[in-house]
């Protein structure tokens, strides 16, 4: 084996170290029995899971944020199929510009997002603040539907719907019989990045929360404020097997390189 | 009684600024196959795709059976399609891509059921029912395609270059399949391709069209026999173009100076009086070395095959022509020598804007 091998696995091993050793240490803390976090844990223990369950902060906090997640992932997905449909299929001008805007959240730092949403919806005299995240949330996912599901179009070639057209099939029966089963990995993809998206939100969430809505990232937030002990580690951990799961689901399903490779 | 199938009546479409179609009028009979030819961008395609009714037209009528079609959307016109690239459902199979023409007519399931498994040994895919398109050869693809078309028993089939995605051979062998198939079934289509060996082999009739214009529209024969102006002669089969004028006229009979000889033909249908200036549009493989006739002179030599293909500069003239000899057994010609030829049958052209 040469040297410039060597080095080259060296160099990818520490890469992999440095993004996954603070995800280990975590993973360990949340098994450490003591009330304290302070080197590696002299045995493993589940009490800290145990007292997460029982803590209604965290638990209202993860509650809201499914809600919140499964809302806005399908007013995401849903507003998203549509407007990609029209993004790819009118060849340029205005809607091709849509494209850009719906993309554009991306561009806002989501901190200035969530402020700019306070303000807006304090504004229009919105005060339910489950309604009000939904809406924020809405805002932030809705890029990656559209950029998901632009990119699933553009691989469908327009003659196949004109096929099934000239075969007797309305629009609404080419979309439903053609359009739908032909996308369908690719929506598969988008209803989970939304959802992934919306679940680890803190910035925008942070601004729309209040004392009877907050999600799972304000909760632990807050609470990390107080006191530090491994239940934090705990919620890290519920965070990290539930995205890990989703990011598998879009690997199986569409392929994680077309979600995030295209444009 | 021969029924009109299609009328196209007028008809003009422009896309932005450009104009596609250009008041463009023909008709297809009841069980006639009519091929749109011309070069890309001349507007056969938007013809096609305006008989379809994936465009409205701006001026003039489709009409199909009768009826007008204008505001007819394509679901509810009752026509079959071929694409170029097949535009089979991916994530059905064979069986449902066929299918789905009758079960958006609501037919019932035991007939759908055998005019699919007829259709399919029509276009010889029996046993083929549940593979999935991308199990298929491009060839096979293409039955499966056209299949789908006819299955619905379409008022018209319209074929969009179907055969240009296919190698050499199978599209040889697929040209007599669509037509055997197109015969057999007594069914209207209208063909477009760029391709004239696929339009003369397989038409009825053809139409040539150039910049948005039909041309001309006739029989391969005629259109090879009797082109109506240089394009035209051009653009179907090998053409020399030898500038020549009119120097007589008898009834059918026209004479036409080309150089210092004078060449007799018929030309019925082109009015020409003494003095136009014309083309003579010969053939490289009706021209043969004679013992009188037109002088040039060899400037080159090429070997092809089955032919031997031979570069000659008329004399007295700024033209040089392609001549073909097949089986050729008569005197050698050689590189530089000076021959006499007899150009075969020739038609004769107005030149553009005469």
């Amino acid at each position: 084996m040469d040297g410039g091998l060597i080095l080259k696995r060296a160099y990818v091993a520490a890469f992999f170290l440095f993004i996954f050793f603070p995800l280990g240490v975590t993973v360990l803390i949340s098994l450490d029995p003591r009330d304290y976090v302070f080197g590696l844990p002299p045995s493993i223990s589940f009490r800290w899971y145990q007292s997460f369950i029982e803590n209604d902060t965290f638990v209202n906090g993860l509650t809201t944020s499914l809600i919140v997640a499964s809302i806005s992932m399908i007013i995401s997905t849903s507003v998203g199929i549509f407007a990609s449909y029209s993004i790819t299929r009118s060849g340029k001008g205005f809607m091709k510009n849509l494209g850009t805007y719906f993309l554009s959240p991306l561009l806002v730092p989501t901190l200035v997002t969530g402020i700019a949403l306070l303000m807006y919806l304090k504004q229009l005299g919105m005060l339910n603040s489950l309604i009000n995240l939904v809406v924020g949330h809405t805002v932030i996912t809705l890029p990656y539907s559209v950029r998901v599901l632009t990119a699933v179009f553009s691989t469908l070639d327009p003659s196949i719907e004109e096929a099934a057209m000239s075969l007797g099939a309305s629009p609404l029966k080419v979309f439903s019989k053609i359009v739908l089963p032909m996308i369908r990995p690719g929506l598969m993809a988008a209803t989970i990045f939304t959802f992934s998206e919306s679940l680890n939100d803190y910035a925008v969430s942070i601004f729309l929360s209040d004392s009877n809505s907050y999600t799972f990232s304000v909760a632990l937030f807050s609470y990390l404020k107080a006191v530090f002990d491994p239940s934090i580690a705990v919620a890290s951990v519920l965070l990290m097997a539930i995205t890990v799961v989703l990011i598998y689901a879009i690997e199986k399903t569409f392929g994680l390189d077309k979600v995030v490779g295209m444009w | 009684m021969v029924e009109e199938k299609v009328v196209v009546e007028n008809v003009s479409k422009r896309f932005g600024r450009t104009v596609a179609v250009d008041g463009i009028s023909f008709k297809v009979m009841k069980g006639e196959f009519l091929t749109l030819l011309g070069p890309s961008g001349c507007g056969k395609t938007t013809t096609l795709r305006l008989v379809a009714g994936f465009y409205k037209p701006d001026k003039g009528n489709i009409i199909i059976d009768g009826k007008v079609m204008n505001d007819i959307p394509v679901y509810k016109r009752n026509i079959g399609i071929v694409f170029q690239n097949y535009a089979l459902f991916p994530h059905m199979t064979v069986f449902e891509n066929v299918a789905f023409g009758l079960r958006m007519r609501k037919t019932p399931e035991d007939e759908v059921r055998r005019r699919v498994k007829t259709m399919l040994e029509t276009v010889g895919l029996a046993g083929m029912e549940e593979r999935y398109p991308r199990q298929l050869s491009g060839g096979q693809q293409q039955r499966v395609a056209l299949a789908r078309a006819l299955v619905i028993e379409p008022d018209v089939l319209l074929l969009d270059e179907p055969l240009s995605n296919l190698d050499l051979k199978l599209r040889l062998q697929m040209r007599k399949e669509i037509r055997r198939i197109q015969k057999r079934l007594g069914i209207t289509a209208i063909y477009v391709t760029h391709d004239q060996g696929e339009a003369l082999s397989m038409s009825d009739r053809v139409a040539v069209m150039n910049q948005g214009k039909i041309i001309q529209i006739g029989s391969p024969t005629e259109i090879y026999e009797k082109p109506v102006d240089s394009f035209v002669a051009d653009f179907i089969g090998e053409a020399n173009l030898i500038d020549g004028r009119v120097e007589m006229v008898e009834g059918e009979r026209v004479g036409v100076r080309v150089g210092d000889t004078l060449l007799e033909t018929t030309a019925d249908h082109l009015r020409l009086k003494k003095g136009d200036e014309v083309f003579v549009v010969a053939r490289p493989e009706r021209i043969r070395p004679s013992r009188e006739g037109i002088e040039a002179v060899v400037e080159d030599a090429e070997f092809l095959g089955q032919v031997r293909r031979y570069y000659l500069r008329l004399t007295g003239l700024d033209a040089t022509i392609k001549m073909d000899l097949v089986n050729y057994v008569g005197e050698e010609i050689n590189v530089g020598q000076k021959i006499r030829l007899n150009l075969g049958r020739f038609a004769v052209v107005k030149k553009d804007g005469g």
